[in-house]
């Protein structure tokens, strides 16, 4: 009876932390909306074959095999990567697909994007590992309604494209923790601009960084991302209360040059 | 009548600051916010600020003044509101206080023209901090509405934090930049139209192109002030303490012969302290490096301010270290009168009042406004330098001969 549970066990170990899964992207061109209903026009990645205004967040174990389809229905050719893992997708062509596979033998949280166009597009993220734990996602970036590179002076700055206030109704990016509980914070910054993320109430822990190494274990209120860069931090409430997040380039607090609609969003602690 | 009475109050709540700061474990602050703040900037161009001050007489600091205590300390700033207009608060920015005490204003309070509000935290952690307003941040941060804190370690004994490395000074340099154009009364204005009862704003944010790039509200040749300039004895170590509040990101480039050492991030020690040239502060961040030389020298600090979207480099501030193996006495600065002429047409003189070997023309550096440096024909004639600036554009240039600072204009 022992060896039988101890099967089930071992069975399910590796049905759960070691699988060949199948992946399917699709590349779409739409509209994403600003909090004061500007629209920009963009690509997105994603695993539904019609246009999503969102990033794609993928998320799997650290032993997983992903078989990859990607399937280009957008006018212009695309080719996906994941830039830490050293893993590129070949050249997809209008109206192309093309498969590709990838191992996935790190833990971590890594941005995945766009190799050819690398503004106005809706780059992902994928989290392998770190799955048992009160989660929350933030893919940040700045859009330019002038779509300008030269120079780039981008003015609206999103957290999974919502910005304050409708950035509250994404319980996905809206931290809600008890005292005590420890919570993971998967942030990528997907787009062009720095970010300089300051926390009140509390010090986070960086237990993952892709631009630096070395910083993991530090413990700080206020965390650069670069571009295209990502961080997993962990933090543990000790006291209740809202707590707000924002960029500390408060330039970065303006949506459309309005203050404070922009990259800020608050955390909500509640007794245990 | 009643005005006047609490005039009175307020002049002797700021004499009270002064009184107060012995308690033992029980620190308490007075600051006072104001809107009409005037402000000189290095070059004598004047612009308004909003700020905290000392006192009621005085006109807000920029940076307000520097709240100093112990790990351990319970303390209470005070501030009181003298606006005429607009709620301020005070955020603790990285002390990691309870929502009440956090200075959001539609999170906690927010204080009203000629209203009192009183904040209280423990300081747990020796380390560097930030103060500043969170009502419509972006505008007030920027109008001069910040200051430093610096908790020191238990025993105010000249280490980094409680049983932390040693050193024998320190300084504080905190970097923000001014676009004169947010500080013109029609910005301010707009901020003042816009609250509602909450505190809550929404207020237009103009485009931000600054034109002063500032280190403890000082830039160019006022970098060579005590408070700035680093000085020290070889084999001394000094501990420099770092705060970005401005919106562009900080890059220091630290000479080798500095050794500088990354110490502390955001009020805590780096567990894997690293020996590194280039420290990089974005906006909100504060950090400890631990600097020491063992040889003579003197020499300038590059701090490059970077645009957070493009990257690109708007502006270097050059800041001057002397490491000598005796304590000198205090280097007086030599002002800009043994510059001339001054503005010129092209040639500027440099009196030095004695020779110097022209082998050290190579230590001569000519900065323009944006802090590049340029290499103009530079000669020596008896006791004075002469620099000609005739093939670049009227403007200020800081020149730095020896260790000392010099502005001078040139004008066609
Ligand atoms: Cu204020
Ligand atoms: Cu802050």
């Amino acid at each position: 009876m022992r060896y039988l549970i101890l099967f089930f066990i071992m069975t399910y170990w590796n049905l759960s932390f070691s699988q060949i899964k199948t992946l399917d992207i699709y590349i779409h061109h739409g509209q994403v909306l600003m909090y004061d209903s500007i629209a920009i026009d963009v690509t997105s990645f994603n695993n539904i074959d019609s246009f999503q205004a969102k990033h794609l967040n993928l998320k799997y174990s650290v032993g997983d095999s992903l078989l990859i389809s990607i399937y280009n229905r957008d006018s212009s050719s695309h080719q996906l990567c994941i830039p830490y893992l050293n893993w590129f997708s070949d050249t997809i062509k209008t109206g192309d697909s093309l498969n590709s596979s990838l191992k996935l033998n790190q833990s971590g949280f890594f941005v995945l994007k766009d190799v050819i166009h690398n503004h106005n597009v809706l780059d992902g993220s994928i989290q392998v590992g770190y799955n048992n734990n009160k989660s929350f996602y933030w893919n940040i970036r700045s859009f330019s309604s002038v779509n300008s590179l030269n120079p780039y002076r981008p003015d609206y700055f999103t957290l999974n494209t919502h910005s304050k206030p409708d950035i509250v109704y994404d319980s996905s990016a809206v931290p809600v923790a008890n005292v005590g509980d420890t919570v993971l914070i998967f942030i990528a910054n997907t787009g062009l601009s720095y970010h300089s993320l300051h926390f009140h109430g509390f010090h986070s822990e960086i237990l993952f960084s892709s631009k630096f190494s070395n910083h993991s274990g530090r413990l700080k209120d206020t965390f650069p991302i670069y571009p295209k860069q990502s961080l997993i931090l962990r933090m543990v409430p000790d006291k209740t209360g809202i707590y707000p997040v924002h960029d500390h380039n408060l330039l970065a607090v303006t949506g459309g040059g309005i203050y404070p609609n922009g990259m800020f969003i608050s955390m909500k602690i509640n007794g245990q | 009548m009643k005005h006047f009475i609490n005039i009175l109050l307020f002049i002797f709540c700021s004499i009270s600051l002064r009184l107060s700061l012995n308690a033992q474990s029980m620190k308490s602050f007075f600051l006072i916010m104001r809107n009409t703040g005037e402000y000189t900037l290095w070059d004598g161009n004047k612009i308004r600020t909003f700020g905290f001050a000392e006192n009621i007489v005085s006109h807000p600091l920029i940076p307000g003044p520097t709240i100093e205590v112990n790990e351990g300390d319970t303390v209470k700033i005070g501030a009181m509101n003298f606006s005429q207009g607009a709620p301020h608060t005070i955020h603790l920015h990285g002390l990691d206080v309870n929502q009440e005490n956090d200075g959001v204003p539609h999170l906690s309070f927010a204080i009203e023209h000629m209203d009192t509000g009183y904040y209280t935290f423990i300081a747990k952690h020796a380390g560097n901090y930030l103060y500043h307003c969170h009502v419509s941040s972006t505008l007030h941060v920027q109008m001069g509405m910040y200051g430093k804190i610096i908790v020191k370690d238990k025993h105010n004994s000249k280490r980094a934090w409680t049983n932390g490395p040693e050193y024998n000074s320190e300084y504080a340099w905190m970097t923000s930049e001014f676009d004169t154009l947010w500080h013109s009364d029609s910005v301010l204005n707009m901020d003042i139209d816009h609250f509602d009862s909450t505190g809550h704003s929404e207020i237009p944010i103009p485009n931000y192109n600054p034109q002063y790039f500032l280190i403890n509200g000082k830039s160019q040749n006022q970098l060579y002030d005590d408070d700035i300039k680093l000085q020290f004895k070889a084999n001394e170590s000094i501990y420099l303490r770092l705060f970005n509040i401005g919106f562009l990101y900080n890059e220091y480039v630290f000479p080798s012969i500095l050794n500088a050492k990354l110490i502390s991030s955001d009020g805590r020690p780096i567990n894997n302290p690293e020996y590194i040239d280039t420290i990089i502060a974005f906006p909100g961040e504060r950090f400890g490096v631990m600097l020491s030389g063992s040889e003579e020298d003197s020499g300038l600090i590059e701090l490059r301010y970077r645009n957070m979207n493009t990257d690109s480099i708007i502006n270097s501030q050059w800041i001057p270290y002397n490491i000598r193996y005796f304590a000198s006495t205090t280097e007086k600065l030599i002002k800009t009168n043994y510059a001339y002429p001054n503005p010129s047409k092209g040639n500027i003189n440099i009196n030095l009042g004695y020779q110097i070997e022209k082998s050290r023309l190579k230590e001569v550096f000519i900065f323009n406004i944006h802090g590049q440096r340029i290499f103009p024909q530079i000669h020596i004639d008896s006791n004075k330098i002469v620099i000609d600036l005739s093939n670049y554009k009227n403007g200020n240039y800081l020149i730095v001969v020896d260790n000392k600072s010099f502005i001078s204009s040139i004008m066609r």
